[in-house]
């Protein structure tokens, strides 16, 4: 299903990364400049390279950015169906999804904005827990080898 | 470059000299989380964030493009008995 929000989104990336799964059933990728129609509800590709020019079939679309630091991060994946239109390929999507679960805005989660972090929080621990209730198991993490390398880390910048 | 491999996954539940190696860099890489981590109160409630996932990959085939010309046809290299790549 086609989202404006996040197509709005997906603008703002100068590039992304296509995938699909290629005939010996292993995934392959190219970075590509993508323009998306939200008249049509399409997205078409302007710089395709001739390796893909036989793709079709299940594909997502990657656009992930961030500072030099890692932070800032905004991430965005659009899932679809790559289909040769006329004599250039398209993808349509289904799906638009976020790293962050929020269906209008892709940047990750941060400290400025506390309200998309607990539901990042709340969103991860659900997840989280859905997994162990699946495998009847507990995940205990111990921090101390964490922690000793931050100590560590500090001491060494005197 | 495009790696082409067989995937398995297992939790990474032990501290090893490997998850050692990689969480220095992570934090090296981005600095600010270590305000983050070294706080008592996201560690509890984001613990979910720590619990990780190691991917190993067996390449099978490797396809280069020299100087990253993508309209030329890559150079392809078949991995019979390659080493493991580990993602985490």
């Amino acid at each position: 299903m086609w989202s404006s929000n996040l197509a709005t989104c997906a603008r703002a990336y100068p590039d992304a990364v296509l995938s699909v799964v290629d005939p010996d059933g292993y995934p392959c990728s190219t970075r590509c400049t993508v323009a998306l129609d939200d008249r049509r509800e399409v997205i078409t590709f302007i710089n395709l390279p001739p390796l893909a020019s036989s793709w079709r079939g299940p594909a997502c679309l990657l656009f992930h950015r961030h500072d030099d630091r890692l932070e800032n991060q905004y991430q965005l994946m659009i899932r679809g169906h790559v289909v040769l239109q006329g004599d250039s390929l398209e993808l349509r999507p289904t799906h638009f999804l976020t790293a962050n679960g929020s269906l209008t805005e892709d940047r990750m989660p941060h400290a400025g904005a506390p309200l998309q972090l607990i539901q990042f929080m709340l969103l991860g621990r659900r997840q989280a827990a859905r997994y162990l209730r699946r495998r009847n198991m507990t995940w205990p993490v111990d921090f101390t080898p964490m922690l000793r390398v931050l100590r560590e880390l500090r001491s060494s910048r005197g | 470059m495009l790696i082409q491999g067989d995937a398995r996954v297992a939790e990474s539940r032990e501290w090893t000299p490997r998850s050692e190696e990689h969480f220095k860099l992570s934090v090296l890489r981005q600095p600010d989380s270590r305000t983050f981590i070294a706080n008592p109160l996201p560690r509890r409630l984001f613990t979910f964030y720590f619990q990780r996932l190691t991917m190993t990959v067996q390449p099978r085939r490797i396809l280069v493009w020299p100087h990253r010309r993508f309209v030329d046809p890559p150079t392809e290299v078949l991995v019979p008995g390659p080493p493991i790549v580990h993602v985490e």
